[in-house]
């Protein structure tokens, strides 16, 4: 009786099976070669290693894995990822242009010059942060300052994703009314 | 308020609107279709554009000068104790085994954990792994004092109040920066990654600027190096980043994050290179990975990791 080997995803535990199956052992040796080449196209070995892991995983689950030419087969699908993430990188890139033009276009970072009639208005922004809650305080500091962006927030402060915005909306709010004001 | 439907909110004005599309912005939580709303409320009415270039100048020309004002002067900072608190008293449930130090801290990190928090001051701090210290300020000075471990500090500017870091015998006296102390081996590490510091124990003063660190022994002259700043803040960041670091610096540095000892038994496979990145929270992936690449051999004991060579 004929019995046909079926490929279950326990199969293809590249990493910490060391060659008990031919197809994985074939995966691993060409790992380095892999990396290497994926990181060229995209500048971080980082981004490399994960999308090389991606690609063993759905190498090793696929229904109909092509035995034959398994380093091909491995190759065909790193490089579907590989176009996947290049255009995915190209929308980001365009997207944080975009954001980047709509908030700073026209500002001139270099020269912060405090004109002495801005610096009315400079102490009661003062105020106005002194005023506000502390943790609305450190959303709107640590976004604008420190670098960190939306879910670091939220997890440094223990607060929900949506929460870290509603404090940013506020800040702001009570901050242009409060220019406003010193302005007229 | 009776039972029902609650009442709607009133509609956000105007001004709110703006507010929250700059937040949006600022926190780089948009879509190329929340682009297009944005762009078609703003089109809308010349209000709604004024509106929302007030709010995005608010954003731009905020003062990174500011620092809130100091509310406690004194031993503890009760924010940080409520902070850590917790997290000190798993501390001393985990460390059974040969605990020197039991007293309590102001701030303090388990073994495995980087914390992170904002100190009375505005002065921000992370504590790595197995880590402790106590911060005092008052009205002339400002004191962090590491008992243990490592922890990096961006300093809020305050010249009123000069701070300094004593760690492992040497005063490091800040100068508008942020640095690293690293007390956990036998010698003291201090790397500036912004600004200036001068390390000063009795007589002798070392200078140590931006990019440089230093590792300080009282037998011999402190010698400024340079390093990586991109390896030397992924602990920040909750990685371990190894490039072309020997075997033997890699477990060294791993051994931070995880509770007892990682012993190397082969001298030969210690110096072997190696790179990658490993996240602290999840060492044992990072662990296997990097067995499957270097072919090693672990043998895991309660509070105690042996590596070897595989064998072919």
């Amino acid at each position: 009786m004929a019995t046909t080997v079926s490929r279950s995803p326990s199969d293809a535990k590249f990493l910490d099976e060391h060659g008990s199956s031919d197809l994985s052992g074939e995966f691993r040796r060409n790992e380095r070669s892999l990396v290497r080449y994926i990181t060229m196209h995209t500048g971080c070995r980082a981004t490399a290693e994960d999308l090389v892991q991606d690609a063993f995983i759905r190498a090793g689950t696929a229904s109909t894995p092509d035995v034959r030419n398994p380093r091909a087969f491995l190759f065909r699908i790193a490089l579907n990822l590989l176009t996947n993430y290049k255009v995915q990188r190209r929308r980001r890139r365009a997207l944080t242009d975009q954001i980047r033009t709509l908030l700073w276009d026209g500002v001139d970072e270099a020269t912060p010059e405090r004109h002495v009639s801005a610096r009315q208005e400079l102490s009661q922004v003062y105020r106005v942060m002194d005023d506000l809650p502390e943790r609305t305080r450190n959303v709107l500091f640590w976004s604008r300052f420190e670098g960190l962006n939306q879910a670091q927030i939220a997890a440094r402060l223990g607060i929900s994703y949506q929460a870290v915005e509603k404090h940013l909306q506020k800040a702001i709010t009570r901050l242009t009314e409060a220019r406003q004001q010193e302005k007229s | 308020m009776t039972s029902g439907k609650p009442a709607a909110s009133p509609p956000a004005s105007v001004e709110e609107t703006a507010a929250r599309w700059v937040a949006r912005l600022a926190l780089k939580n948009v879509t190329e279709s929340d682009l297009l709303q944005l762009g078609a409320w703003l089109a809308a009415s010349p209000a709604h554009q004024a509106a929302f270039d007030d709010a995005r100048a608010t954003w731009t020309e905020l003062p990174s000068e500011y620092r809130p004002p100091i509310k406690h002067a004194g031993w503890r900072s009760p924010r940080a104790v409520a902070t850590f608190a917790a997290v000190a008293a798993a501390a001393c449930a985990v460390f059974v085994i040969g605990a020197p130090h039991l007293m309590p801290h102001d701030l303090a990190s388990p073994t495995g954990a980087v914390r992170t928090t904002t100190l009375a001051d505005g002065t921000r701090l992370w504590l790595d792994s197995d880590s402790a210290a106590d911060f005092h300020i008052d009205s002339d000075s400002r004191t962090l004092r590491l008992a243990r471990g490592r922890v990096h500090i961006a300093v809020a500017a305050d010249p009123q109040r000069p701070l300094t870091v004593k760690a492992a015998g040497y005063d490091i006296k800040d100068i508008g920066t942020a640095f690293t102390v690293d007390a956990s081996g036998t010698d003291l590490h201090v790397a500036v990654t912004e600004g200036r510091v001068d390390v000063k124990r009795g007589n002798a003063v070392t200078a140590l600027t931006a990019g440089k660190r230093v590792v300080l022994n009282p037998e011999h002259a402190a010698a400024p190096e340079s390093f990586n700043a991109s390896s030397e803040a992924a602990w920040r960041d909750g990685r371990i980043l190894l490039d072309q670091m020997t075997l033997r610096a890699a477990l060294t540095e791993i051994e931070r994050y995880r509770p007892g000892r990682i012993i190397l038994l082969d001298d030969e496979l210690g110096n072997r290179r190696v790179s990658g990145t490993l996240a602290i929270d999840d060492l044992d992936s990072g662990l296997n990975a990097l067995a499957a690449t270097q072919r090693l051999r672990f043998q895991n004991f309660p509070y105690l990791l042996i590596v070897s060579a595989q064998h072919p």
